[in-house]
Formats: structure tokens, sequence, C-alpha cells
């Protein structure tokens, strides 16, 4: 039985609640409305709420979107699994592994009925894995001249993550996946077979390095992002510290991915944690509490915080917490003092640290 | 396709389109020949109301995607679209759209009327499913309404009546005594009005006459009237000749202590014994009704239950007959108020209380509404009740909870299933009754369908009598639905055992539960 969104029973009795379908379908269509029918248990009550239908609609505008962008890729050299399945990167083998692991659930969900499994997965894996994360990680394989074969590894990548996950889609979104079959084949994708699990390309391990890694790659992004800096800028240097052996044989086998995604200059992995502190850069005078204390003197403090090199006001105030300017002594309380955090180069870094797993990240801009 | 000429956005509004080339293509052909294995979907056929809503929706885009990924993984699959045309609310729709009553036009005429109102529904809510984007095998469309599919409603009825599962028997129906027609429940309209309720003394049977008690109708005045028995209010006395028990809550502590014994019936005498029942309101009256032929609905599922006597009082013009005794001749009206007279004279009434009530009437004149015993046809679902059981077991189902559900409502059957209705717009029951000797006789199966109220039988009565009196009465619509299986696989013809699954084990049959449950053979 269907509710509005009241939250009571759709009923002609209270009829500005009542939706009918072809309202859905002339403002969205009929697949967002077939994804919110997918999305529930039969033989269960449903709630009809507009933010679901807006919800599929977003969905099959993502794939879209996605689709349109690496369109440019995948169909101007045909890339057969054979040419390539010596060649592939970790990060392929990892959404490779993620595909047909989905390839069964979908095909068990829709064999026992379970509709509503059927679609979150198929969209938690499109939208997150897919589009979030590899389609971004392997555009410098595509653009720059990696090699012959990391390329056609990612084309092929590419193509049979969008061309599965349009057969296992097939029965939600009849009119989307036929739309945009057409640019693969000829022929109806509703009368393709459902599509084979590779078996050889399943590998827990590969799961899970895959998603270790993507944790390191999403904690630079969301840093990129916060710090305003544009995700296809350069970083000078990026170190990343943990105390797992693991993680570092992990990040090591991931590095051309990790630099390539993240644009990174230098990459280095270390056991360990950063040697950091904290460095004095600049110290100025609290004149509301100069002026009034030291009165006549106060134009001393400030010619010798202007004159004398930083590094050596800083030692000083670090040693003592006050500068003596003769027989003046100035406290740290009466001076503004800016410091940041350096590194073991004694350059300026930011420290990320992973709430997920053992990892801090040292960027220098 | 180029793949220069990706557009920027995707747009849904081609989804027409695809729908046309699908169409055209016949992608979603059923082709039968055994080469890939047969899947065989039990399409529930909606009712043609004209439009899909949004529960429609969910069912149908279950089924399509069952449908659709089935093809996927190598099946011929066989998904039609069938259509549940007959019954009451066309009629009634029919009858607002034209202006008129079904009496009103000839059963041809009303009949046509219908079966417009039903093509053109038909037609919109294809359209409606086409939109949706259904995979439906649209050469296997059947209509429950079309002589071809009437022929194998009717079949089926001459089959079952051959195995012995159809009878002919007589059971409660709405009845308009002026009228003097069955009528519906929903044809039922009800109004208020006030009545008195009677507080009328049923005294104790003597108990050294227990055993002679084989029927309740036992007669002869032994009671005293002013012996305190229990006190009964009612609104309708006059049924008092048709009482065959009384019935008092089971937890209720003024009565209980009376269960099991007998009480005689003022003015009919008959000795009636007192029973518990749940359903009893102890708050309404006394707490202790009495159990006529029948008062209302409650009084017709309290006989079934109990399995207790049918007394008879009433003919089809509501006149009493002789087993209501002095009253026999009498209106109802006449009887009531005789009756109350009486048992004010005789002093069994203890006072009378005016009441509220809400009576049922029929919807053309008003007449409050009798229930009456009338022939009526059935099929005898009881004793299929374990052969369902075993076949659910036999099935998977889903979601499992279903099938306990199924099962419970196979054992709660209390009667049988009554397939006759008094209406037009449905599949007419294919029966002629000789008029000399009564017999019933049926058609012969090549002239199927036949309408016996326009047909007439090949063949003089057995008895040599060749005038035969039409049965007017039709068949419930789930006569017609209930087939669509057999029906889907082209039965009676003989090659429907290539696409009946408990025939053939390489093909799958798919059930869609017409309300909510799913069950798959």
């Amino acid at each position: 039985m269907v509710f509005g969104e009241d939250g009571n029973k759709m009923s002609k009795s209270r009829p500005e609640f009542v939706v009918g379908p072809e309202e859905v379908i002339e403002k969205y269509g009929a697949d967002p409305l077939r994804t919110w029918a997918a999305n529930s248990v039969p033989g269960s009550d449903v709630i009809f709420d507009w933010k679901d239908i807006k919800h599929g609609y977003r969905f099959l505008r993502k794939f879209w979107n996605a689709f349109r962008f690496i369109s440019m890729q995948i169909f101007d050299e045909e890339v057969a699994y054979e040419d390539v399945k010596d060649n592939f990167g970790p990060l392929d083998l990892w959404i490779l592994s993620k595909l047909n692991n989905l390839n069964k659930k979908v095909d068990e969900a829709f064999a026992d009925y379970n509709f509503a499994d059927t679609i979150t997965s198929i969209e938690r894996f499109f939208w997150h894995d897919f589009c979030d994360e590899y389609i971004e990680a392997v555009k410098y394989r595509l653009y720059t001249d990696v090699s012959d074969e990391s390329r056609k590894a990612a084309k092929y990548t590419l193509k049979t993550v969008v061309e599965t996950s349009l057969k296992l889609m097939a029965p939600i979104a009849p009119f989307f996946t036929e739309e945009v079959y057409q640019y693969f084949s000829d022929e109806s994708i509703h009368t393709t077979l459902w599509p084979e699990v590779y078996e050889e390309l399943i590998s827990e391990e590969m799961e899970t390095k895959g998603e270790t890694t993507v944790e390191l790659i999403d904690e630079v992004r969301r840093f990129k992002s916060a710090s305003k800096i544009p995700l296809n800028a350069e970083l000078a240097e990026v170190n990343v510290y943990t105390s797992d052996d693991a993680l570092v044989e992990i990040f090591n086998q991931f590095e051309d991915d990790i630099k390539g995604t993240l644009k990174i200059k230098d990459l280095a992995i270390s056991q360990g944690k950063p040697e950091v502190h904290e460095k004095i850069i600049e110290v100025e005078p609290d004149m509301s509490q100069i002026g009034p204390t030291f009165k006549g003197d106060a134009g001393k403090i400030i010619g010798y915080l202007k004159s004398t090199d930083i590094d050596e006001i800083g030692a000083a105030l670090e040693k003592n917490n006050e500068l003596t300017i003769g027989e003046i002594v100035v406290p740290e309380g009466m001076l503004n003092v800016k410091k940041e955090i350096v590194g073991a180069s004694g350059k300026k870094v930011d420290i990320l640290q992973s709430e997920n797993i053992d990892m801090i990240v040292e960027v220098i801009r | 396709m180029s793949k220069e000429e990706i557009p920027k956005d995707y747009d849904f509004k081609k989804e027409k389109e695809w729908g046309k080339k699908w169409e055209d293509e016949n992608i979603y052909k059923y082709i039968g020949d055994g080469s890939r294995p047969r899947y065989v979907i039990d399409t529930p056929p909606p009712y043609p109301t004209g439009a899909i809503h949004l529960g429609h929706v969910l069912n149908w885009v279950y089924i399509d995607m069952n449908a659709r990924y089935r093809r996927q993984k190598g099946f011929d699959v066989l998904f039609p679209q069938g259509w549940d045309c007959h019954g009451l609310p066309t009629e009634v729709k029919v009858e607002e759209t034209h202006g008129i009553k079904k009496n009103d036009v000839s059963r041809a005429q009303f009949r046509q009327y219908c079966i417009d109102l039903t093509t053109k529904n038909i037609a919109s809510m294809k359209a409606d499913m086409k939109a949706m984007g259904y995979s439906q095998d649209w050469s296997r469309e059947f209509v429950t309404m079309n002589p071809e599919y009437m022929k194998r409603t009717q079949y089926s009825f001459l089959k079952m009546y051959e195995d012995g599962l159809i009878y002919q028997g007589k059971h409660p129906v709405n009845w308009c005594p002026r009228c003097q027609t069955a009528i519906a429940f929903a044809e039922v309209e009800y109004s208020d009005n006030t009545t008195f309720l009677n507080y009328v003394n049923f005294p104790p049977a003597v108990e050294d006459s227990y055993d002679d008690i084989v029927s309740s109708q036992e007669s002869g005045k032994q009671a005293d009237p002013k012996e305190e028995g229990i006190l009964i209010a009612t609104t309708r006395p006059e049924l008092m000749s048709a009482c065959v028990a009384v019935v008092i809550h089971p937890e209720d502590e003024r009565y209980t202590h009376l269960l099991g014994k007998y009480v005689e019936v003022p003015l009919s005498h008959q000795k009636v014994k007192i029973i518990a029942d749940e359903e009893v309101d102890p708050e309404f009256g006394t707490g202790a009704v009495m159990i006529c032929t029948f008062g209302d609905k409650t009084d017709v599922s309290w006989v079934q239950k109990y399995d207790l006597e049918v007394i008879d009082v009433m003919d089809d013009a509501g006149i009493l007959t002789a087993a209501a005794g002095r009253y026999e001749g009498m209106d109802l009206q006449s009887c009531k108020k005789q009756t109350i007279e009486d048992l004010d004279a005789e002093g069994y009434l203890l006072k009378k209380e005016q009441v509220d009530q809400n009576v049922g009437q029929c919807w053309r004149c008003k007449t409050p509404v009798e229930i009456l015993l009338k022939e009526q046809w059935f099929v005898a679902v009881r004793d299929l009740i374990e052969k369902t059981k075993v076949a659910a077991d036999e099935m998977k189902w889903v979601p499992e909870h279903m099938k306990s559900r199924m099962v419970n409502w196979a054992d709660s059957m209390e009667w049988d299933w009554c397939i006759s209705r008094q209406r037009i717009f449905a599949t007419p029951i294919p029966v002629w009754y000789c008029k000399d000797c009564g017999k019933v006789i049926l058609p012969d199966v090549e002239d199927l369908p036949i309408d016996p109220t326009v047909d007439k039988p090949k063949h003089a009565c057995e008895c040599g009598c060749e005038e035969f009196v039409p049965e007017v009465d039709v068949l419930d619509t789930w006569m017609d639905s209930s087939i669509s299986p057999l029906s889907i696989a082209g039965w009676p013809d003989e090659d429907y055992v290539n696409h009946f699954p408990s025939v053939r084990k390489d093909t799958i049959l798919s059930v869609h539960g017409h309300s909510t449950p799913l069950y798959v053979v």
C-alpha cells in the first residue's frame, strides 16, 4: 500500500496528497518512479515522497554526466580484455573486483526479489566508488603519457564498469539504460544477457588495499578543497607516516595512483611519526600593554623588533619566554607572537590526521 | 550512434521513443518453443478503472523487473497482461453515466454499455502501462469479458460441475421483499431511524423435558411466562418463531451459570439452548441475544458456526409462512405489531425502550432488506483445503510470511464459495433448467460461450420437454480471474501443458499476488 507525503494512505478522500504516475512521468520520466518502486520491500507499505523521485533522477543524471565525460575516452580505441589483463593498475583491480562482486550481489538480490538491495548497491558503487573515486583517479593516466599499457587498462576498465552497470540496472531503469547503451551497440540492451562474472578479478585483498588508498586520497582531497587549493593544482611534497608496516606496503604499491590523482610532486611513505615543531614566524608589539608599561622606551622595543632577524627573536623567546633589549625586559605576554608548524626540513607543513586509519599526512604546498 | 552527438543533458522525454521502438521490434515476445527454459508470469489482471495508481506502479514494477531480469538470465519469458472486467463498480458507473438503473434497459443493452466503458478504460490504462515501460507481450493480452475468455470460464464451470466440485445449495442472501430480488452487500444502503427495543422474558424450559428436546421446534406450552429465565432485548420480535438459540458473552457473569441450559421461546414455545460467543456485546440491551433465521449477518455466521437449525419463516415477498405458527400469512409489519401485543397480553413483555437503529435497505425502493435462504451455486472449496496446503508447501513464497497468511485463510474457510451473483455484467452461468422436470441442462463444450438468457439448448430434456428456463444468475468475477494461470498457458488447448509448470519441470510459473503477496512456483 502506498502512503502519501502526509503519512496517510493515499486515497481519493485526500486528493491534495494523491499523486498520479502521469504527474511524476511528466516531470522526471518513468525511470525515477521505477527506481522509487524498486527501492521498497514487496508486501510492505511504501511512502511516496518527491524527494525520492528527485534523488532517483539525480542519480540518472550523475550516471549520464559520468558516461558523457568518459565517452571521449572509451570509444576512441577498442581494448580487449586479453590485451590488458596483465597490465591492470592496482586501482583498476580494486574497482573491477568491486564490480564483479556487485554483479553477484545484484544477481542474487533479483533472484530473491530483494529489489531494494539491487538499486542501493548499484547506486553506492557507481556514484561513490566509480564516479567519486575511480574516474578521478584515472584522469592522469588518460591525459598524460604514463604509458600505453596503463592508458589502455584504464580505458578498458572505464568502459567495462559503465557497460556492466548498465546491464545490472536495465530491469530497473529500462529507458535510461537503453538510451546510454545505444552508444555501445546497435542491439537493444533488453535483448542482451546478464553480464558474465570474472571470478579471477575478484580479490578481497585488492578491495581492502583499494579502500585504504581511497581513504588517503580522500583525506588529501578534502584538505585541498578546505584550503581552497584547486584539485588539479600541484602539491610540492606529501609525506605519509604510519606505524603500520602493511599500510606502508599498500601506499607504495598504489604510489603512482596517489601521486597521479592528487598531483603530488614528491611523495614519501615512511614508518613512524612526522618530526614537526612550532616555529615563530612573526613578533609584533602589543601596544596596548607596551605603551602604558614602558612609556618612553616603547620606541626602542619597536625598533628592535623591526631590525632584528626573526629567527634570533624566536630563539630568545623560546628559550626565556621574554626579550631582553639592553636594560628592558619584555615578557612574551606583551607581544603578539605568530607561529607555524614546520617539518623536519624546516618548511611550513599542514598536518592531516585520519580518523579511520593509522595515518598522519604531512603536506607541503 | 555517433559518439560526438552525446547531448549535454539526459533527456527523459525520449522515453516514449524507446517504448515505441521496443514495441515495433517485438522484443518482449514469448517464443514458447522450448529452445530456452520457459518462465511464465501469471500477471494479476487489474480491474479496468481507467487509470493506474501508485499502488499498481509498485506491483507492476516488481513484476516487470522480474520479467526483465529473467530474460537477461536466458529465460523465454511469458509476461501477459489481462483485464478483470466484470463487476459491480462498472455497472454502477454505467448507471451514473447514462442516468439509468440496470433494469431500465435490456440485459443486452446494459451489457453493451458496460463493454463500451470497459474497452475505453482498458485503452487508457494500457497507455499508462506502456508509459511506465512494462515489458508485457501484448500479443498475449486477455480480456475476461471477451467471448474467447468467457468460453474458458464457462468451460471451467462445466469441468468442475462434472467433477462434483460445483453444486447448488441454499445460502443466505440480502433480499428485497418488495423487488423480490437478491441484492449484493454493496447494493445495500443504510439509513438511521428509531425503533423499539422490547425486553422479553424467555422462561426456563422445564428441566425434566430436556431429554425430549430433539428439535428446538418441539412445541407445547410448558413454561410459566412469569418465571424468570433470561431477558432478551430485541428490535425484531416478529422473528421469534425462527429463534434457534440464545447467546451470551462467555465472560458475562450474569449469565454464565445458565450456559447449556434451555429456555422456552415465548409464543412459539420452542426450547432453545443458551450458548456463549465472543461476538456478543455485553453492553447492548441485556447482553443476551436470540439467534434467528436470519435477523442479520451475525445470525448467519452463528448459525453456520454452531451448525444451528434453519427455520424459514418468511417467503420471497416477506409474508410469514406456516413455520410462524399463528402469524402465518401476515406481512412483517403486521406480524411485528401483533407479536408485541401478544407478548404484552401473555405477560412476557417487561418493558419497551426507544432506540436509534441503522437499517439496511434496498438501494432502489428503500424497503428494509431481509436475509433469506436462496438457491445459489457453490464451488466446494472446503474439499480443496488440504490440496491447497500441499500445493503451498511445494511453492517458494516471497515474502515467506505470505504462505502462512494463505494457509490460515484456507483453514478459516467456514463455508463454500458462493459463485452466483444476481447481476448482469459478468460471465453467464451456462445452465438451463427443464421447465417440466427442473433438471439442470448443460451446453455442449463446443458451443461455449453461451448466454442462457439468449441461447437455447440443442437437445430436448431427457423427460422429453423442449422448454427451458434460463439461469439468470451470473458468475462471481473471481471465477474469471482464478483460471488466469491456466488461461495464459492456452488451456484448454492441449498444448497448454507446455506452458504450465505442474506438468513441465523446465518451466517456472511466477504468480504475483492480487493484493500484496507474491508467490512463486
